[in-house]
């Protein structure tokens, strides 16, 4: 054999070497990438699941806007009384359980007027407890946030810390429900710690 | 036999070489000999040895899911023999993981174990002490009490704020939008599987590297070198005795780990703090007013400068003493933060006196109000959960948990909860004969303060009676009390604190010789028998055999001084009704008319102050604040009806007069 042959046969040697190496390399990988694969798609169901309202509660669902709930009767609330804590009932879906009518979230109604009322998520904007009200303020039992009764972040007496970033969060309330003595509202939840309300989908 | 022993030793050596391993395990040169000090590693080991040992025994109890989970760890807690221990022996052994982290890192630091070339072992200890600390915070949901589900709530709130697809990235944590099933699912996939596996991978590669790089000391004339076995050895088993020790004595002595009532979504739980070791991001919180700074500026820049340390350190002269100085003075400042939050929430049990200055002042009574809401939050969660055991006991678990089975029809619990929403803005209900009247029960309004801070000197109706016990002996005699009844507690701050009421105690039984005061108790004692409260049955039957009930109900009518009781109330039928009606006074079916409408002709008429009406359409049930069932549970809570599960009550109330 001449030593151009022999280069040759190392040259396709090597050569046939690069191909196996890269080749297992490619298939390696798949095969320990396959098992996180195969669970990603389920994993981040929760980025693309629906809300599965059940066929049955969909024909019942009632009757007046799009979106609005009914928490309470404009005759339960004394004008000028403090705000009223008042559970939102509706129907709530935890993972396979379908439960109907049940409290979905909390807010607050405040009587401002014969005819106005203001409604707060009870959900604190800085980091999702929820405040209490002593007829004065509202209160944060986590890391002090502390609002006054219009919802706007209040600035304590002695300068204490108030960590939120930004008012108690306000949901539209439907206007002509109300003018029949009936609070009717958009109940939402937001995302926390911003300075923007942005509702959580 | 030891022939044998030797023989089949060597048998299995040429197969696995067992004893070169073993060899070089135990007979690893210790420059400078065994010290103490080296301790720390070995017993975080065994720590995580037992973690594992213990969590996989505590799996085979432990349901997750939101009907399952709390359920299950009450009967890991309560009923399965051992369970407290196990469970126990699990919670602590945490915290001593967590103590003994940064005593093994600052050692590491101190010893600069942290250079060249040991820099790859260092970050992999910081990436190990970053699982510990998930594992602490994935555990703490796992029970699914009140406690560990309004705090977790908390850290997951802050994956939003994350700068890169913060939402995203809350939704797949919390395994949908809300709190659920999906949330425990998750976070015991990661508690018991995805975190213990990242553990155990990088803890080998740490000991590798160890055992590849050695230890740092250098060997010394004085302190002649060591093998591992047996001194270091005998150092390290001592070292992790005691800490068992420890935490057994723990264990026992606080009965385990600590449960809470169950999780209920809807009801927020006043006083949720993270476990004690997270108390320090929790303060710093409260810092600031942006959470993005607080919870991920913050503790990323500090992360970052623990991973840079090594890289620096052996490049300029001082970076090193720099680096031990800012780690101490991370460590204190987050011991500071810890005993800071630990203070606030104790605020109000410390007796602190009024500060001078008067910013000082405003802001010692908002924290001592916060402190209050905390700790009657606590008493209260504490209380909910003996009540909760009291149900299981009674009733079982039923198969839609304890929340929803147990809790929600519990007029003990949801007296409480009602009373705090719907009364709380004027009444309190608070033990006055309790170990802290201050905090255990539900809060009144706070006394008001001028812009000074200075109590106002004239407050005006702000407050209504503590109805701790209403209708009991104790109660109403604080109503025929010429000191009480003007005070705080009672009808001071209403409109009635200037009534007739108060003129006729206050002026007629100011003085009385003891024949009145016998006339005094005995009427006192003729009211309250109407109430027919359980807790007190015994006392009223004694007193209707000695007659004294008789004669309280015939002092009614009759003058002590210039008037009778009887000139402004009514008692069955005889009297006046300018004042409420004493005929079955404080009874189940007294009291649910009276807060259905205080202002019927029955109670207070047209001189009622500003309690409102709770259920005062009998016929549209929408428009009241309180549905007839809620008024219900908190009638039977007020009178203590069903404190004794099993006993039988009153005869269910005839319908509400209208």
């Amino acid at each position: 054999m001449t030593d151009n042959s022999q280069a040759s046969q190392t040259s396709s040697d090597d050569r046939r070497h690069f191909v196996y190496s890269v080749a297992s390399v490619v298939i390696g990988s798949f095969l320990g990438l396959f098992p996180l694969i195969a669970s990603l798609v389920a994993f981040i169901n929760p980025l693309t699941a629906r809300r599965r309202i059940p066929l049955q509660a969909q024909e019942e669902s009632g009757t007046g806007q799009e979106g609005y709930t009914r928490i309470c009767s404009l005759a339960a609330l004394t004008t000028g009384a403090p705000p009223q804590m008042v559970q939102v009932v509706g129907d709530k879906l935890d993972a396979w359980n379908f439960i109907p009518q049940q409290d979905i979230g909390t807010v607050y109604v405040h009587r401002t007027g014969e005819k106005t009322v203001t409604v707060f998520n009870a959900t604190c904007p800085h980091l999702g407890c929820t405040v209490s009200c002593d007829g004065q303020v509202f209160d944060c039992p986590c890391h002090n946030s502390s609002f006054n009764l219009d919802g706007a972040k209040r600035k304590s007496e002695s300068g204490r810390e108030n960590p939120s970033p930004r008012d108690l969060d306000k949901l539209s309330v439907d206007p002509s429900k109300l003018a029949d003595g009936e609070v009717w509202i958009k109940f939402q939840n937001f995302y926390t710690g911003r300075v923007e309300p942005k509702p959580k989908a | 036999m030891n022939a044998l022993l030797q023989r089949l030793g060597n048998w299995l050596d040429e197969r696995t070489g067992w004893q070169d391993a073993l060899h070089h395990v135990l007979y690893e040169n210790v420059p400078g000999g065994s010290r103490w000090i080296y301790v720390t590693g070995s017993m975080l080991a065994l720590a995580f040895v037992t973690q594992v040992i213990t969590g996989i025994f505590l799996w085979m109890f432990y349901s997750p899911g939101s009907q399952n989970a709390w359920e299950s760890v009450y009967w890991i807690q309560n009923v399965i023999q051992g369970g407290w221990f196990l469970r126990g022996v699990h919670h602590y052994m945490s915290h001593a993981m967590v103590v003994l982290l940064p005593v093994h890192l600052l050692q590491v630091v101190l010893y600069k174990a942290y250079v060249k070339p040991r820099e790859m072992n260092y970050w992999l200890g910081l990436v190990l002490m970053l699982l510990v600390l998930a594992l602490g915070l994935t555990g703490y949901l796992l029970p699914w009490d009140q406690k560990g589900y309004w705090a977790t709530k908390v850290a997951t709130e802050l994956v939003s704020l994350s700068p890169i697809a913060g939402e995203q990235l809350q939704k797949l944590v919390v395994g949908g939008s809300e709190y659920g099933h999906y949330t425990l699912t998750r976070f015991f996939a990661l508690h018991a599987g995805v975190l213990p596996s990242l553990l155990v991978l990088v803890l080998v590669l740490h000991v590798t590297l160890f055992r590849k790089h050695g230890i740092t000391a250098k060997s010394s004339e004085t302190r002649p070198d060591e093998s591992f076995w047996p001194k270091q050895v005998f150092k390290d088993t001592v070292a992790c005795l005691l800490m068992i020790l420890a935490v057994v004595i723990v264990v026992w002595y606080k009965h385990g780990a600590e449960l809470g009532p169950p999780a209920e979504p809807m009801q927020s739980y006043g006083a949720a703090r993270p476990e004690w070791y997270y108390l320090f991001l929790f303060q710093l919180l409260k810092k600031f007013p942006n959470e993005f700074i607080g919870a991920i500026v913050v503790p990323s820049l500090v992360m970052l400068f623990l991973f840079l340390m090594p890289l620096w350190a052996g490049r300029w002269r001082w970076a090193h003493v720099i680096n031990v100085v800012v780690l101490l003075v991370l460590v204190g400042g987050a011991a500071f933060l810890t005993k800071e939050a630990i203070t606030h929430d104790q605020y109000a049990s410390q007796n602190l006196k009024m500060p001078e200055d008067a910013k000082l002042r405003l802001e010692h009574f908002e924290r001592e109000q916060a402190s209050r809401r905390f700790l009657s939050a606590k008493w209260l969660a504490e209380k909910e959960y003996e009540r909760v055991r009291e149900l299981v006991e009674y009733f079982g678990i039923p198969s839609e948990g304890a929340a929803a089975g147990l809790v929600a029809n519990d007029p003990e619990i949801q007296g409480p909860r009602l009373f705090s929403r719907h009364c709380a803005s004027c009444h309190s209900w608070l033990n006055p004969q309790g170990p802290d009247p201050k905090v255990h029960g539900v809060l009144g309004p706070f006394e008001p303060r001028d812009s000074d801070g200075q109590l106002e000197q004239n407050p005006g109706a702000y407050a209504a009676p503590n109805l701790y016990h209403f209708g009991s002996r104790e109660w109403l005699g604080r109503v025929l009390d010429p000191e009480e009844i003007a005070g705080p507690e009672m009808f001071g701050y209403t409109a009635h604190g200037e009534a007739e009421m108060v003129t006729f105690v206050k002026d007629e039984l100011a003085e009385l010789d003891d024949g009145q005061r016998r006339v005094r108790e005995a009427i006192i004692a003729a009211v309250s028998a109407e109430a027919e409260l359980v807790y007190q049955a015994d006392v009223d039957q004694t007193a209707s055999d000695g007659g004294i009930l008789q004669q309280g109900r015939d002092a009614l009518g009759e003058a002590i001084d210039s008037s009778a009781c009887l000139d402004c109330h009514k008692f069955y039928g005889q009297g006046e009704e300018s004042a409420p009606d004493l005929t079955g006074y404080a009874s189940r079916e007294w009291l649910y008319a009276f807060i259905a409408n205080p202002r019927h002709a029955r109670f207070y008429g047209d001189s009622n102050d500003r309690m409102p009406s709770f259920l005062m359409h009998i016929d549209v049930p929408d428009q009241n604040r309180l549905t007839a069932s809620e008024l219900d549970l908190l009638v039977r809570w007020l009178r203590h009806d069903d404190e004794q599960l099993g006993q039988p009550t009153v005869d269910e109330p005839e319908s509400p007069s209208k």
